[in-house]
C-alpha cells in the first residue's frame, strides 16, 4: 500500500511518500514562494528519488484547510489532477489534526491553533490512543476565548499547544498560556505542517472521500455568529 | 478604524497628487488602503495617482466587474505588488471569502480597496482608511484616519 500525502494549506509546502506505514521519502519547503511553483517539484523530487511510478501509488491523502486560501485549492486540485486518472482513492485530514500529528507520545491533549486573522484561530483539540490521533473538536475562536472555554473544559489536564497563532499572539500566550502550570506551548519549528508527520491510521480510518465529492473546508464562523 | 480623522481640502487634481506624494513615503509593505466615496468622488482618479507614484505603468482603472486587478510597481526601489478591488458590488462579505480576499488583505503587497465600507469588519485593525466627497463647486474633501501626516507639507 503506497500513499502519497501532500499538505498547502500554510507558508509550508510538503509531501511525503508512505509503504505500508512506514515514510520511504518527504520533502518540505517553508517559504513564500507560491504552492503553484513549489508542490509539483516537490512531489516529482519524491517519486523520482525513491523510484515510484505515480500509477504505483494505492491513495492520496490531501489537506482540506483550512489555512491559506489559495493553498488549499492548489493541494487539493493537485491531488484530484493525480487520483483521478489514477482511479485511486483521495482522503482528507484538517491543517490542525496534521500540526497535531507531530506532537507524538504525549500524556494529555494536544491543542492546534492556526492564526485566522482577526483576532481568530481555527483549534483543534486532539489525544493519542491507541497509536491513533483522536479528534475531540476543532472550530474558530478567539485565542483568549478559547483558553477559557479549554481550560474549563479540560481542567487541570495536560495540554501541549502548538501552531502559528501562539507566535502571532503572543501577548495571549504570555498572560494565559504560560500561566497555567499543566499547559505547555510548543516551538516554532513544531508549529510548521510537515506531511512525513500525519497519523495515516486516523485518517484511513475516518477521511475517505473520492474525487467528486473532496471540498476544501474555510471552516468561517456563520454569518449569524460574526454579526453577534 | 482608530485614531482621529484628518480632513483635507483638495480643490483640483495637484492637491491630489500631493496627497497621494505624502502618502506613499508611509506606506509598508503588506498595507491595505481602503477607499470610500460616491461615485465620482475621485477613488479612481487617487488610485491612479498612488500607482503613478509606484511607478506602475499600466492603465489604471476601476476593477467594478472583474473585482481585482493587480499591477507590478516598486516602493522604496523593492518591487511590489498592487492589489486593486473594487467591491461595489459585494453585499456579503462571504463572497468576498470566496475568492480569498485574505489571502491579499494579509499578503505582503498593497492593497487598494474601493467600497471598503461594504466589507469593513474583513478589513485589518491597521488600514488606512480615505474617505472623498464631492462639494458643489468642484472641490473635494478627503478625510484620513489610521494615518499620521504630521510634518508633511500637503
Amino acid at each position: 500500500m503506497k500513499i502519497l500525502v501532500i499538505d498547502t494549506s500554510s507558508k509550508a509546502a510538503s509531501t511525503a511518500l508512505f509503504v505500508d506505514n512506514a515514510l520511504l521519502g518527504s520533502c518540505i519547503v517553508n517559504t513564500t514562494v507560491t504552492h503553484s511553483q513549489k508542490l509539483m517539484p516537490l512531489i516529482h523530487t519524491v517519486l523520482e528519488q525513491t523510484q515510484t511510478p505515480v500509477m504505483e501509488i494505492d491513495a492520496f491523502y490531501v489537506c482540506e484547510g483550512p489555512g491559506s486560501f489559495t493553498g488549499v485549492r492548489i493541494g487539493i486540485a493537485t491531488a484530484i489532477g493525480l487520483a483521478q486518472p489514477t482511479k485511486k482513492d483521495l482522503y482528507t485530514f484538517s491543517s490542525m489534526f496534521l500540526l497535531a500529528c507531530a506532537i507524538k507520545h504525549i500524556e494529555g491533549y494536544v491543542v492546534s491553533v492556526i492564526d485566522a486573522k482577526r483576532e481568530d484561530v481555527y483549534y483543534g483539540v486532539y489525544r493519542w490512543c491507541d497509536g491513533r490521533l483522536e479528534t475531540l473538536e476543532e472550530g474558530v475562536e478567539a485565542l483568549s476565548t478559547l483558553t477559557n472555554l479549554l481550560s474549563d473544559k479540560y481542567g487541570d489536564a495536560s495540554l501541549y499547544w502548538v501552531g502559528d497563532a501562539l507566535h502571532v499572539y503572543p501577548e495571549v500566550v504570555s498572560s494565559k498560556l504560560t500561566a497555567n502550570p499543566n499547559w505547555h506551548v510548543g516551538s516554532i519549528s513544531e508549529s510548521v505542517p510537515k506531511a512525513d508527520q500525519l497519523c495515516l491510521a486516523s485518517v484511513a480510518a475516518s477521511s475517505k472521500t473520492d474525487v467528486f465529492h473532496v471540498k476544501a473546508n474555510y471552516m468561517r464562523k456563520s454569518q449569524a455568529e460574526r454579526d453577534q | 478604524m482608530s485614531e482621529s480623522a484628518v480632513q483635507v481640502k483638495l480643490n483640483n487634481l495637484e492637491d491630489t497628487k500631493a496627497f497621494v506624494t505624502q502618502l506613499v513615503k508611509r506606506i509598508r509593505k503588506g498595507q491595505v488602503i481602503c477607499l470610500i466615496g460616491d461615485l465620482g468622488a475621485g477613488k479612481t482618479t487617487l488610485t491612479q495617482f498612488l500607482c503613478e507614484a509606484l511607478c506602475v505603468d499600466d492603465y489604471v482603472t476601476s476593477p467594478t466587474f472583474t473585482l481585482m486587478n493587480t499591477y507590478q510597481g516598486k516602493l522604496a526601489g523593492e518591487d511590489i505588488e498592487i492589489y486593486h478591488f473594487d467591491v461595489y458590488r459585494i453585499f456579503d462579505a462571504d463572497e468576498m471569502l470566496e475568492i480569498g480576499f485574505d489571502d491579499f488583505l494579509y499578503g505582503d503587497g498593497l492593497c487598494v480597496v474601493e467600497w471598503a465600507n461594504q466589507v469593513s469588519h474583513m478589513i485589518p485593525k491597521d488600514a488606512i482608511w480615505i474617505t472623498l466627497s464631492l462639494v458643489e463647486d468642484g472641490s473635494r474633501v478627503l478625510t484620513y484616519r489610521g494615518l499620521s501626516l504630521e510634518g508633511a507639507d500637503i
